[in-house]
């Protein structure tokens, strides 16, 4: 029965692929690519981000703060590719220069972290509305 | 095919997690955010394929391989393309740049079926004129024609071949299941016997070498039908 779900939830997503609209935003042929036949992975890929990315923010502020290079390296590294995957591609190649920067020790890699924490701000209520809109299409889905 | 992921990264873990759920030959075994968490399982369980991130704290996904007391088929994972290095030096199946993307990790899942059929032939050529046996610490190589019997005692079996004597832990039955050569016949529950190693058969029982194994009556057509009697 799990499955039958399953099955009819996968065709409903393909049948709906077109009528999807991802948020003009973010990076659309990605998210289009990546998640228009699998609306409800990419619910919960922008699930994860959204209840994550403020606190690894706030980690790589705060460590920005106290140049603690090793921190910064090590969340920059971490989380780079998770602005990849909510079609925020251009702060993925910020975080990867923070990522370099720190790893030399340069001290201009401050400044690039506030910008970081800028523009991640900025982009978020496109980032929440977009994991509202796919929570709301996996939601239709399932109760049809 | 078990599989595990290795990867600090949820987001990263969930989008390998959604890419082995479109290849049905996948059993997910194991998810993990550290390497030591991935190591204690590697410890009590083996596996088939391991998707590994490279840049990973406290243990990075190089050193769990230099850790490993065997090698599964490792798929190496990262953002820095400078790891691809590495990865040939550690001849893994593949490796991903990150982000993993479902095409991506489709060509990956390719070579690593075909290494896995390669695998299983080499094994299964192996295993039609050989076994190995722990001991010692090595595994030692049997050829089966100089293999003479297999005798069950407790819960060991020893092997006798032309070049000495294995104790190895085991039932009788399960090794038979095992064994692919067409001339070891059981000829009573204790024993195994090559059939090129018979010196003679008389009654209820046959000479290997200068051992006398018993046969039993279950036993005994079968081991009659199995000899060129005229």
């Amino acid at each position: 029965m799990d499955k039958l779900v399953d099955d009819l939830t996968q065709t409903l997503e393909s049948d709906n692929r077109g009528a999807f609209e991802f948020d003009k935003g973010l990076d659309v042929t990605f998210l289009a690519t990546t998640y228009g036949a699998n609306l409800s992975f990419g619910a919960k890929m922008f699930g994860i981000f959204v209840s994550s990315i403020h606190h690894e923010l706030d980690a790589l502020e705060a460590s920005a703060t106290h140049k603690d290079y090793p921190t910064i390296r090590a969340i920059a590294h971490k989380i780079k590719n998770n602005f990849t995957w909510v079609g925020l591609a251009e702060l993925s190649t910020l975080t990867a220069q923070i990522e370099t920067l720190a790893r030399q020790e340069k001290n201009s890699v401050i400044s690039l972290v506030d910008t970081l924490g800028i523009k991640c701000r900025e982009c978020m209520p496109s980032v929440e509305a977009q994991y509202r809109s796919l929570q709301a299409a996996v939601r239709g889905h399932r109760d049809h | 095919m078990k599989t595990i992921l290795v990867d600090d990264n949820l987001m990263e873990i969930e989008a390998l997690r959604n890419c082995c759920e479109s290849w049905p030959e996948i059993n997910l075994a194991g998810v993990f955010q550290d390497a030591q968490q991935a190591m204690s399982f590697l410890n009590k369980e083996e596996i088939d394929l391991m998707f590994l991130d490279v840049e990973m704290p406290e243990m990075t996904g190089l050193e769990l391989i230099d850790n490993l007391s065997y090698l599964p088929q490792i798929v190496l994972t990262s953002s820095n393309r400078e790891y691809a290095y590495e990865a040939l030096e550690y001849e893994v199946t593949d490796f991903i740049k990150k982000p993993v993307l479902l095409k991506r990790f489709q060509k990956a899942m390719e070579k690593v079926e075909e290494r896995h059929k390669r695998i299983n032939e080499v094994a299964l050529s192996s295993a039609a004129t050989e076994l190995y046996v722990k001991s010692d610490g090595k595994l030692v190589r049997l050829p089966y024609n100089e293999i003479l019997y297999f005798e069950n005692v407790g819960d060991y079996i020893k092997v006798i071949s032309e070049r000495g004597m294995h104790i190895i832990y085991g039932a009788l039955k399960a090794l038979a299941d095992r064994l692919s050569y067409p001339r070891f016949l059981k000829v009573h529950r204790s024993y195994i016997v090559n059939l090129d190693k018979v010196v003679d058969i008389e009654d209820n029982s046959l000479v290997i070498g200068k051992k006398v194994i018993p046969i039993s009556r279950a036993h005994k057509p079968m081991v009659m039908s199995s000899i060129n009697l005229i």
